[in-house]
C-alpha cells in the first residue's frame, strides 16, 4: 500500500493504543462514577467480570498491539451477544461471565490463526468450534463446565493441527465412550503418535493415511480387550492364576503347542522347500491341500480326525491294541488336532520365504563347492529364516488359540481355550474375565518377544544394491 | 596337451532354446572373450561348464576329464554371476571364506590364501562389511574373490563389467588383470558389448583369444584383432564393427582381388576363393579424397555429429548406399550436411562369404 510501510504502522500502532488506553479509561472512569451514583452495583460478579475482562483485553492488546481492532471489535460484539442471550437462555452469571471470558480466548485466537497460519488451521479451528458447541446443544445440556474445559483446550491446541488432532481424539473419548473413556484415550493417542511419526523412505501420504485408516478399526477392535484389561486389576488376575487346574491349562497350552510347532518345523519347512524348488505333477493340488486346514472349520477337522484316530475306529484302534498309543482324550491326540489346523501357517510362510530366496545365490553356494544340503543348511536356510520363524510364531498361536478340534478329538489335557469354555458354561461371562485377560496378556507377551528376536534374523534375498538397480 | 577346456558338439536343450551344437576350447592360463548379442546363449553355457545344467557325456572335458554329469560342488570352477549373488546374511570375510571350508584344509591354510585373495584383490577395508552395503564395484571384486578363494581350474565371468559405472569398470578390470597377471587362472569371460572385448583385451596379456557366438552356436574364434579385421561373416562384422557391410561381387583385376560394389570397385585385402559376398567398409577406414580421384566414392552428407577429435557423418553415394563415416578432424574444415564429399577406402577390406 505504502512506499514504506513500517512509518504509518508505527503511528496506526500509537494511535490504536491510545484509543484503546481511552477506552479502558472511559470504562473504569464509568464505572467508579455509576457506582458512586447508585445505578450499577459494584459487586455484581457481571459487572466485575466485564470490567475485568476488558482490562485484560485491553492490557493484551496494548502490550502486544496485534490486530487490536479486530480483536476490540469482536470483544464488542461478543460482551453484547452474552448480554443479549443471557436474558434468554436465563444462565447464571457466573457461567455467562466465564462463558464470555473463554469466547473471548477463543475469539483472540481465532484472529491469530485467521491472520498468521495457513487456510486450513483457520477452517479446521472454526470447524472445531462449531462442532464442539453442536456436540454441547446436543449431548452435554447440563455440563457447562466440561464445555468451558474443552474450549479452552481447543483454544491452548489450536495451533497446531496435530495438536487438535490430540484434542479431537481426547474429547471424542470422553464424550462418546465415556464408560471406556481412559481405554480409547490411551490407545487413541498412542495410535495418533504412531501415525504422526510414521515414515518411509519414500514420503506417501496415501502410505500414512493407510496406516491411520488401519489403526482406526484396529481401535474398533482392541477396544475391548483394552478396557477388560484396564478393568480386571492384578488382584483378580493372581487370584486366577492361583487356582492349581488353570495354571495346569497354561501350561498344557504351552507345552502342546511348542512340541506341534517344533513337529511342523521338522515336517512342514522340507516340504515347503521342496515345493518352492521343484515342479512336479499334482503341485498346485499339493498347494491347494496345504491350504486346506484353513477353509475347513476346526469343529470338522477334529471330527474328521475323530472319524479317524478315535480310539473306537478301525486306526486308533489298532494303535492302541497294537502299539499302546491312544489318540483321543491324550495329549498326543491335542497336538495331533493342533498340528492339523496350523500346518497351513507354517507352511505358508515357508514357501513364500524360500520364494525370496533367489536361486542363483544356491548356484553360487554349489559352484564354492558346497554340496546341496549344504547350500540349503548355510545360505537358503539362514536367508528363509525369518519368514520361518514368523510362520512358526503363527503356528505356535493357533496351535495354543486352538479349540474346536482340540476339543472333538481331546478335551482331556485341558488346554486354557476349553478351560476358558468350560469356565464360561459354568460361571458365566463375568467371572471368566479374568482368566481370558490373563490370556490375553500371556499372548501378547509371548508374541512380542517372538517378534522381537524376529529382527536378529537376517532378510531374504542377496540385499544388494546391484539387485535393486537390476 | 590337451586343453583345459575342451567343449565337443555340446547341445542344450532349455524349453524352447537350444544351445549348440558348439565346440570350444580354452588353453591353460588362456583368456576366451565370449562375445554374443544378448539371450544367444552365453550365460548357458558358462552354466553347463559350471555344472548348473548337465551336459551329455562326451561333450565336456575339464583337464582331460569328462565332467558333464559331474555335481557342481567337485568341478572347482569359479563361476561369478552377472548379478551379484553375494549371501547376504554373512560379511565379506565370510563370503571370501565360504568355499574354504569345503577343501578340507587346515585352519592355517585357510587363512593364508583368505589373506593371499584378500591382498590381490584389495578387499582389506571391507571385510567385516555387509554385502548390502558395498557398492557395485566393490561387490564384483568380492565376487571375484570368493570364486578364486577356492583356487579354481578355471574362472567363468558373466559379463564381469556390465551394469558398473565407469570408475567401477576401471576398478573391476584391474582386478582382472591383477588375476591373470598373478595367479594365471584361465578364464571365460562372456560380455555383449564390443568395447568391453577390447578392453580386456588389454588386460589379459597374452593368450587371449576371442569368440562370437550367434543364436547358441560359435559363429567364429580367433584373436581379438583377427575377429575385428577379418570378420568370417555378415554377423560378426555387423555385430563387431557396427556399420557400412554391402553386398559384393568379388574379381581379380590385373592380378588383384576386387571387390564390386554398386557404389564402385574396391581393392580388397587378400584373395578371395568365393565369387558373390559382402565387404564391410569401416567407417574409419574412409578417408576424404578429391572428386576426380582414381575410385572415388561420390557421396552427399546427410547428417552431422560432432565427436570431438572426429565428426561422424551419415553420406548417401550416387547409387543410394548409406555410408557411415568417420573422419579425424585434424587441419581439414568441418563438414556439414549436404555437402558433396568424395571418399576412399583407405584400408582394404576382407571379404565376407555370407
Amino acid at each position: 500500500m505504502n512506499a514504506d510501510p513500517r512509518e504509518p504502522a508505527r503511528t496506526n500502532a500509537a494511535a490504536r493504543r491510545v484509543v484503546i488506553g481511552g477506552l479502558l479509561a472511559a470504562h473504569v472512569v464509568s464505572y467508579v462514577l455509576l457506582a458512586i451514583l447508585g445505578t450499577l452495583d459494584p459487586a455484581e460478579p457481571f459487572n466485575l467480570l466485564l470490567l475485568g475482562g476488558n482490562l485484560m483485553i485491553g492490557g493484551v492488546l496494548l502490550t502486544r498491539r496485534e490486530y487490536g481492532l479486530l480483536v476490540g471489535g469482536g470483544v464488542m460484539f461478543l460482551i453484547a451477544a452474552h448480554t443479549f442471550a443471557a436474558q434468554f437462555l436465563g444462565l447464571d452469571d457466573l457461567t455467562l461471565g466465564a462463558l464470555l471470558m473463554v469466547n473471548i480466548i477463543v475469539l483472540y485466537v481465532g484472529v491469530k490463526i485467521n491472520t498468521h497460519m495457513p487456510r486450513r488451521h483457520w477452517y479446521a479451528f472454526v470447524l472445531s468450534y462449531f462442532l464442539l458447541f453442536a456436540i454441547f446443544l446436543a449431548w452435554l445440556q447440563n455440563a457447562e463446565a466440561l464445555f468451558l474445559l474443552f474450549l479452552l483446550g481447543l483454544a491452548a491446541c489450536a495451533r497446531s493441527l496435530r495438536h487438535l488432532a490430540y484434542f479431537w481424539t481426547l474429547t471424542l473419548s470422553f464424550t462418546f465412550c465415556q464408560p471406556y473413556a481412559w481405554e480409547a484415550a490411551i490407545l487413541s493417542v498412542f495410535f495418533l503418535t504412531a501415525v504422526f511419526r510414521a515414515h518411509g523412505r519414500v514420503e506417501s501420504r496415501a502410505a500414512v493415511f493407510f496406516l491411520a485408516w488401519g489403526l482406526a478399526v484396529l481401535l474398533i477392535l482392541l477396544l475391548p480387550v483394552a478396557a477388560m484389561i484396564l478393568r480386571e486389576g492384578p488382584h483378580n488376575i493372581k487370584l486366577v492364576l492361583r487356582q492349581p487346574s488353570i495354571r495346569k491349562a497354561i501350561l498344557t497350552t504351552a507345552w502342546t503347542a511348542t512340541v506341534s510347532t517344533l513337529f511342523l518345523v521338522l515336517f512342514a519347512v522340507p516340504l515347503a522347500y521342496a515345493v518352492s524348488r521343484l515342479r512336479f505333477p499334482g503341485r498346485t493340488l499339493l498347494l491347494s491341500i496345504i491350504d486346506l486346514p484353513i477353509v475347513v472349520p476346526p469343529m470338522a477337522a477334529g471330527i474328521a480326525l475323530a472319524v479317524v484316530f478315535s480310539s473306537n475306529q478301525f486306526l486308533g484302534e489298532v494303535l492302541k491294541r497294537r502299539l499302546g498309543i491312544q489318540i483321543d482324550g491324550t495329549a498326543l491326540g491335542v497336538c495331533l488336532a493342533q498340528v492339523f489346523v496350523a500346518m497351513p501357517f507354517l507352511a505358508k510362510s515357508a514357501l513364500s520365504a524360500f520364494d525370496a530366496v533367489p536361486e542363483r545365490l544356491e548356484i553360487a553356494a554349489r559352484v564354492l563347492g558346497a554340496s546341496s544340503l549344504g547350500a540349503f543348511r548355510r545360505v537358503t536356510l539362514p536367508l528363509a529364516s525369518r519368514g520361518i520363524w514368523l510362520g512358526a510364531i503363527l503356528a505356535w498361536a493357533r496351535a495354543a488359540g486352538e479349540f474346536g478340534a482340540v476339543y472333538i478329538l481331546a478335551e482331556t489335557p485341558s488346554t486354557a481355550p476349553i478351560e476358558i469354555y468350560q469356565m464360561f458354561d459354568a460361571k458365566g461371562l463375568v467371572e471368566t474375565g479374568p482368566l481370558v485377560v490373563t490370556l490375553i496378556l500371556f499372548s501378547l507377551a509371548v508374541f512380542f518377544l517372538l517378534h522381537l528376536a524376529m529382527r536378529a534374523l537376517p532378510v531374504a534375498g542377496s540385499g544388494d544394491r546391484e539387485e535393486a538397480r537390476a | 596337451m590337451t586343453a583345459l577346456l575342451q567343449i565337443r558338439d555340446l547341445t542344450l536343450r532349455l524349453g524352447a532354446f537350444t544351445l549348440g551344437p558348439l565346440s570350444l576350447e580354452v588353453e591353460a592360463g588362456g583368456y576366451l572373450v565370449l562375445l554374443g548379442p544378448s539371450g544367444c546363449g552365453k550365460t548357458t553355457l558358462l552354466r553347463a561348464v559350471a555344472g548348473v545344467h548337465h551336459a551329455k557325456p562326451g561333450t565336456l572335458f575339464l583337464d582331460g576329464r569328462d565332467v558333464g554329469a559331474l555335481v557342481p560342488q567337485v568341478r572347482r570352477v569359479g563361476y561369478v554371476a552377472q548379478v551379484s549373488d553375494l549371501f547376504s546374511h554373512l560379511t565379506v570375510r565370510e563370503n571370501v571364506a565360504f568355499g574354504l571350508r569345503y577343501l578340507g584344509l587346515e585352519r592355517a591354510a585357510r587363512e593364508a590364501r583368505l589373506a593371499r585373495i584378500v591382498k590381490l584383490l584389495g578387499l582389506e577395508a571391507l571385510l567385516d562389511r555387509s554385502p548390502g552395503t558395498l557398492s557395485g564395484g566393490e561387490a564384483r571384486r568380492v565376487a571375484l574373490a570368493r570364486s578364486l578363494a577356492v583356487e579354481p581350474r578355471m574362472l567363468l565371468l558373466d559379463e564381469p563389467l556390465s551394469m558398473l559405472d565407469p570408475n567401477a569398470r576401471i576398478e573391476v578390470l584391474a582386478a582382472l588383470r591383477a588375476i591373470h597377471d598373478e595367479l594365471g587362472t584361465a578364464a571365460i569371460h562372456v560380455t555383449h558389448e564390443r568395447e568391453e572385448a577390447w578392453a580386456v583385451a588389454g588386460a589379459g596379456g597374452t593368450g587371449e583369444r576371442c569368440a562370437v557366438m550367434r543364436a547358441g552356436r560359435i559363429e567364429q574364434t580367433g584373436s581379438v584383432d583377427a575377429l575385428f579385421r577379418a570378420p568370417r561373416t555378415r554377423f560378426v562384422a555387423e555385430f563387431l564393427g557396427g556399420a557400412n557391410v554391402l553386398p559384393a561381387r568379388f574379381e581379380t583385376r590385373e592380378g588383384r582381388p576386387v571387390a564390386v560394389l554398386t557404389l564402385g570397385e574396391i581393392v580388397l585385402a587378400g584373395p578371395v576363393a568365393f565369387e558373390r559376398g559382402y565387404v564391410q567398409i569401416r567407417p574409419e577406414s574412409l578417408v576424404p579424397t578429391s572428386s576426380g580421384a582414381e575410385g572415388a566414392i561420390r557421396s552427399r552428407v546427410r547428417s552431422v555429429a560432432d565427436r570431438g577429435l572426429y565428426q561422424e557423418l551419415v553420406a548417401e553415394t550416387g547409387d543410394g548406399n548409406i555410408l557411415r563415416v568417420h573422419l579425424i578432424l585434424g587441419d581439414r574444415e568441418r563438414s556439414a550436411p549436404g555437402e558433396a564429399l568424395a571418399l576412399r577406402c583407405a584400408v582394404p577390406p576382407h571379404p565376407i562369404r555370407e
